[in-house]
């Protein structure tokens, strides 16, 4: 016994047939077209953990605290408040671990 | 053995993985933009853009995407809505005359006749048929993309495959 099949449609066939497309370059189109990553947010745990590492070592470390406020005595000018001596040393620091996450971040 | 759909986009939110998401663009590139190709009645260069857009759309909504659904689906639905509200913003001009059946050609038929072809067809029928012959969805998911009931979109799919008939293989030895 013979099997009949049914004909084919050639409108079914020409409408189902999956041509794949090159990428030709749309990838990478798209990827251009992608919003800027977010820095801040990545950033983010590393601010944080570094935060966290400081507190706990001046927890730890016995009279930390008392030689970092020595030490900033000792160094700042006459002149110059121990506040704002301070406040000059964390944006220094903040200066220093901003440029260390930019260059952890750069792609 | 390379990554599910779902394990990449789990990385890609997990950690903003970019390569992952192109991974993700390179796999569906080509469907959506066959869709939306069919979609513009063969205007590549509109399509392509729209095709860029969509896969920007679903970067910034992947979070939204629900594993129950396969991603390929998720993203004919966005590349269906794209190409709606595009409509909408620009009503398509009217579509040039067809070029004459080419009898003897008829085994040659190719994507670009389909194309044009497919710009004489009424919008209803033009998405029924690009959405019910898109890569791997089920006439079900195609209607539940458009919105509407089953028996609807086989309608369309009906009326619109005797037009594209009609043009196409008016000549052609072969019939069905």
């Amino acid at each position: 016994m013979t099997e009949t099949r049914a004909p084919v449609d050639p409108l079914d066939e020409l409408l189902a047939r999956r041509a794949h497309l090159d990428d030709g370059g749309f990838t990478g189109r798209v990827m251009a077209g992608l919003p800027p990553p977010r820095p801040w947010l990545r950033a983010l745990p590393l601010v944080l953990g570094g935060l966290a590492a400081a507190a706990v070592a001046a927890w730890i470390l016995p009279g930390a605290l008392d030689a970092a406020t020595e030490a900033l005595r000792a160094w700042r000018p006459a002149e110059v408040a121990l506040p704002t001596a301070a406040l000059g040393a964390a944006a220094a620091v903040a200066a220093v671990v901003y440029g260390w996450v930019s260059l952890a971040l750069w792609e | 053995m390379p990554a599910t759909d779902e394990e990449v986009v789990a990385r890609v939110l997990a950690t903003d993985d970019r390569r992952a998401f192109a991974e993700l663009v390179r796999r569906h590139q080509s469907a959506v933009r066959t869709l939306l190709r069919r979609l513009a009645a063969g205007d590549a260069a509109l399509a392509d853009d729209l095709a860029q857009e969509v896969f920007v759309k679903a970067w910034r909504g992947l979070s939204g995407f629900k594993g129950g659904a396969r991603l390929s689906t998720w993203l004919h639905r966005i590349a269906w809505n794209t190409w709606a509200s595009h409509a909408r913003r620009a009503p398509a001009p009217e579509p040039p005359p067809p070029d004459p059946p080419r009898p003897q050609a008829d085994a040659a038929l190719d994507r670009r006749d389909l194309e044009r072809a497919m710009a004489t067809l009424r919008d209803e029928e033009r998405a029924a048929i690009a959405l019910a012959y898109g890569e791997d969805l089920t006439h079900e998911e195609a209607a539940e993309i458009l919105g509407w009931p089953l028996g609807t979109l086989k309608t369309h799919v009906a009326r619109g495959k005797e037009k594209l008939r009609r043009l196409l293989l008016a000549g052609a030895e072969v019939t069905p």
